[in-house]
């Protein structure tokens, strides 16, 4: 019988998972990087010892009921014996039903056992967008007015190698993404323009600016092939820049308030965007016109859609985390947060991805039933995530004003 | 599109994207954060002040309370207090608590304290002055319409509550301020118990008294802004008007109504609720209390339910200031047109005057001034004590009665009709332009004057249609009294009366061939008042005696023995009588048939 995954104690240590195989040997390099410093937290050796949480191994169960004060809960139905579920498979017609896991929700190749703090970055401000490179060395914290940049790759206490200044001291950075080749970052925020930075340069420089007429943007997204970003309004628009010409191609008019969240569907054909109009839509990117749109009873905050399944997470206001399938009208609904997911981000295996919200909680989840991997709990809420394209690092911004590096333990 | 505000860019954005924005999402959580210390905060102190009581729980809350819309910048007062001995927290609070009572004691204004109420009913309301940390983010309420709630409150507000659901008047109307913008609040009223009294009003005294005790509790009801939940700014920036409330008497009331016993004092309550403390908020169950929910009550809009208005002088407050109470009231208030300006004759008495041209001083300086005085508003000032309608001098002074409501002619003989005269006809307002129309017409040299044209004047009493018909005798004579015409004036409520003098004497003699076109007169627009510019005096308007007694205008008759229309005046600004310059002048028809008409006329206006 498999055990589900304990839940993770409020401290930043990430106990193992009791698990029913051997759990492996003394600590492995869990990291290519072995350079890097790593917190060697003490493991609990609990490891054998059945850490049983009184359930049964096949249902969805509540691991921590004394974070979850919903009164969903309550209405829950609950196996007898169990605690309340928090994975629901809701069908075309809306029956929701708590979700049977199968056996390798938990295990598996390529899905994390737990993860590890390695490292703090106080950038000083209220961290509200994060990303890490593609070779891992760097992470990019946005914050206020200014962009952060990080060296990871080194061991020893972390100061930024370098800042770069985007928009006014007093406006928040909401996104910031790298190119698929690592020299560019584009840096959204509360502001009107987009700036384009060029970090091959022996010091980082702006190359553009992207100016547009909303007053601030919440988001970005930049097509595989680099030719063209997409930026989410706070006036609903989705405008389309062409990163070459530095100009706008078109503008995506649909939303009804303020766009949230995009992401870019594997073929880099269709875009996903969500609204502070309690919409999600989808949108191909020839024929540029809104091809879907589900509606919801909340806002939605953030969303990712699976790299390589028909999968669409959906990140809400009411706390909900919401997976869509694409093409049929089911959809899992998931409650282990207790506020706002601000942020979700799918791992590049497409078989898990994580979730931060305004309940300081970061969770990780197996695609698509959204079996919980595991959970940290950090100090303060979670605004911002990213996960490394080689899944073995998770990055989280902060309201403390700081961000953290997680290294993720298989 | 979201909606978009012009000004500075982050103004532009819709109330959604404002609380997607960063300072949203963290400030939101810090005062979560605050709270939580706080909340420990208090319990340390609690545990250490137990003796003080209610005062000191009322204290810590009100802190606790206080402390709530702050961003993090108190939060080192409160840790350092905490942090000091208990004692020497306990002693802030008891400070706090002693200057929230005497704050309290003073502070029954609720214009200038915050509120009442922080926590609940059973705890007395506490000032949030006294509070040892003022936050700017203190939530603050306060009434809108403060004035007419307090002129309810001193005669003693009354409201009518009924089976199906009453509104109340005036409507609960708050402003409040002090929120976090970019939090969700909800806001809601109930309606609590003063005492545990019932009460009666004794007529004669005019007085409320205690008549027993309370009946047994309602069942709550609260009332849930329909704007809820809603962000802090959408709330500060409005005023919050509770105007759909609506109070019944029946107990077993189904929808939603504040369920209330008659003849008890209740006083409405504000309160502002945090949307994460509003999971048990419900219009059927008692408002939830708790660190974020805050009251606020007003005295003055404390009230009495009735089912049926016991004070009289509430009543009239009430039709006076109820928009929706306009059909009860008297003449004079909404009155367009000839009525408004009939109505503002408060000086017309009810009762039959009779105008003399001795009455009227100076008139033989009147020039002819005027059909522009005519239409001009009468700047000159009709004296108001002068009882005198001013005419022509020379003119035949044709008998005017003023009668009351009279809506057919009377043929007044000439004893009634002197009877009348000389009583005191406060034609304050007229005369002015009365006497220089008149003046005019009779000083046109060459016009005859056909006594059956008679200046006719109206009467005002009391409303109706606007035919103004003169009887068949009437036209005839000057002389005394004669017949008065009533004027039917839709929708008004005083008459127009219309009094054809008839000609005393042989100097109307030979007038009365015209007498027939005087017959009937038909008022061609409400405003077809001759001669007439009343000036409208607020004083008059807001005299209700005045105006439903006494109000006129005055006919003149044409020279050319027609009624013609000649000047329609313009309501608005009034009409003014004619006059002379100041001067009003009754005509007495006694002493009508002295006049020599012969050079004079009297020109019958129609206005």
């Amino acid at each position: 019988m498999t055990f589900l995954p304990a839940l993770l104690p409020p401290s930043p240590v990430t106990p193992p998972h009791p698990r029913k195989r051997p759990p492996p040997g003394p600590a492995r390099p869990v990291t290519s990087a072995s350079s890097l410093p790593s917190q060697r937290l003490p493991r609990t050796a609990s490891v054998s010892s059945s850490v049983v949480y009184g359930r049964s191994p096949m249902m969805a169960f509540e691991s921590h009921p004394h974070l979850r004060g919903s009164s969903v809960s309550s209405s829950l139905p609950s196996i007898p014996g169990g605690k309340p579920a928090y994975s629901f498979h809701v069908s075309a017609d809306g029956q929701m039903q708590p979700v049977p896991f199968p056996s390798d929700a938990l295990v598996g190749a390529g899905i994390p056992r737990h993860a590890r703090q390695l490292h703090t970055l106080a950038h000083g401000e209220v961290v509200c967008a994060v990303t890490i490179s593609g070779s891992t060395q760097h992470v990019y914290t946005g914050g206020k007015g200014c962009v952060k940049v990080w060296d990871v790759g080194q061991p020893g206490a972390k100061t930024p190698v370098a800042q770069l200044d985007c928009l006014n001291r007093d406006n928040y950075i909401r996104s910031c993404k790298l190119l698929p080749d690592g020299r560019s970052l584009i840096v959204g925020g509360e502001a009107s323009t987009l700036s384009i930075w060029d970090l091959a340069a022996p010091t980082p420089r702006i190359k553009a600016e992207l100016t547009s007429s909303a007053p601030a943007c919440y988001a970005l997204a930049v097509s595989p092939d680099a030719k063209v970003c997409f930026s989410c309004c706070s006036d609903g628009n989705i405008v389309v820049w062409d990163l070459q010409n530095q100009t706008m191609v078109r503008q995506f008019q649909g939303h009804t308030d303020g766009a949230s969240c995009i992401d870019i569907s594997d073929y880099g054909t269709r875009l996903w965007t969500g609204g502070l109009d309690n919409t999600v839509r989808c949108w191909d990117l020839r024929e540029g016109r809104q091809l879907q749109q589900h509606d919801f009873s909340s806002q939605i905050f953030s969303l990712g859609h699976c790299p390589n399944q028909d999968w669409l997470a959906v990140g809400m206001e009411s706390s909900n985390v919401e997976i869509l399938h694409v093409r049929k009208p089911e959809k899992y609904q998931l409650h282990l947060h207790e506020s706002c997911v601000l942020s979700l981000k799918f791992a590049s295996c497409g078989r898990w991805f994580v979730s931060t919200g305004k309940d300081n909680l970061l969770n990780a989840w197996r695609t698509p039933y959204g079996a919980s991997i595991f959970q940290s709990k950090e100090s303060s809420s979670v605004l911002s995530c990213d996960i490394s394209r080689n899944n073995k690092y998770i990055v989280t911004g902060s309201g403390d004003k700081k961000a953290t590096v997680y290294e993720v333990v298989y | 599109m979201a909606e978009k505000r012009r000004g500075s860019p982050c103004s532009m954005l819709s109330l959604k994207a404002h609380a997607f924005s960063v300072e949203a999402l963290i400030g939101a959580e810090k005062q979560q954060q605050l709270q939580k210390k706080r909340r420990k905060l208090g319990a340390e102190e609690a545990a250490g002040a137990v003796e003080d009581g209610d005062c000191s729980r009322g204290g810590g809350a009100a802190e606790k309370g206080s402390s709530k819309g702050v961003e993090g910048a108190a939060l080192p007062p409160p840790t350092g207090a905490a942090s000091g001995p208990a004692r020497s927290g306990a002693d802030l609070e008891r400070g706090a608590a002693g200057g929230c009572e005497d704050s309290f004691q003073q502070g029954a204004s609720p214009l200038a304290s915050p509120g009442g109420s922080p926590k609940g009913s059973p705890a007395p309301a506490l000032a949030r002055p006294g509070s040892p940390l003022p936050s700017p983010q203190t939530p603050r309420v306060d009434l809108q319409g403060a004035e007419l709630w307090k002129r309810f409150h001193e005669i003693g507000t009354e409201m009518i509550i009924t089976k199906a659901g009453r509104r109340m008047f005036p409507a609960m109307r708050v402003k409040i301020s002090g929120l976090d913008p970019h939090q969700q609040y909800y806001i809601a009223m109930d309606i609590v118990p003063v005492d545990n009294k019932r009460y009666r009003y004794v007529y004669h005294s005019s007085k409320w008294m205690v008549a027993g005790n309370a009946d047994s509790p309602v069942p709550p009801r609260v009332y849930i802004h329909p704007d809820s939940p809603a962000s802090g700014e959408t709330w500060m920036r409005q005023v919050i008007s509770f105007d759909k409330l609506k109070l019944t008497n029946n107990e077993l009331d189904d929808q939603g109504h504040i369920i209330l016993h008659s003849m008890h004092k209740y006083q409405p309550r504000v309160h502002v609720i945090r949307k994460d403390c509003g999971d048990d908020l419900s219009p059927i169950k008692p408002v939830p209390s708790g660190e974020g929910v805050k009251a606020f009550s007003f005295p003055e809009t404390v009230f009495t339910t009735v089912t049926a208005y016991q004070n009289q002088q509430i009543t009239r407050l009430k039709i006076d200031r109820n928009p929706f109470a306009k059909g009860f009231r008297d003449s004079g208030r909404n009155r367009m047109g000839l009525e408004a300006l009939v109505e503002s004759y408060a000086f017309w008495r009810p009762s039959l005057r009779t105008l003399t041209f001795e009455d009227i001083p100076g008139i033989p300086k009147q020039g002819n001034s005027s059909s522009s005085t005519l239409l001009q508003g009468t700047g000159n000032g009709v004296p108001a004590t002068h009882p005198h309608l001013l005419s022509g001098s020379s003119c035949s002074s044709p008998a005017f009665h003023l009668g009351p409501n009279t809506s057919q002619l009377c043929s007044l003989a000439p004893a009634d009709y002197s009877a009348c005269a000389r009583s005191g006809l406060t034609l304050n307002r007229y005369s002015t332009s009365l006497a220089e129309t008149y003046n005019r017409l009779t000083n046109q040299a060459g016009e005859t004057f056909t006594p059956p044209r008679t200046p006719s004047y109206v009467g005002v009493s009391s409303s109706t249609s606007v035919n103004m018909s003169m009887g068949g005798t009437d036209g005839d004579t000057f002389s005394c009294p004669q017949t008065s015409l009533s004027m039917q004036i839709s929708g008004m409520s005083p008459q127009l009366q219309y009094i054809m003098p008839s000609p005393s004497s042989n100097a109307f003699a030979t007038n009365q061939t015209h007498q027939g076109s005087y017959n009937t007169f038909r008022l061609h627009s409400p405003c077809a008042l001759y001669g007439y510019n009343f000036s409208t005096s607020p004083k008059l308007a807001a005299s209700p005696e005045k105006i439903v007694s006494s109000q006129g205008s005055f006919l003149g008759s044409s020279p050319s023995g027609t009624m013609t229309d000649r000047q329609m005046l313009p309501p608005v600004e009034g009409v003014h009588l004619l006059s002379s310059g100041g001067q009003q002048s009754f005509f007495d028809s006694r002493t009508l048939g002295s006049l020599t008409l012969s050079s004079s006329q009297v020109s019958a206006h129609m206005v």
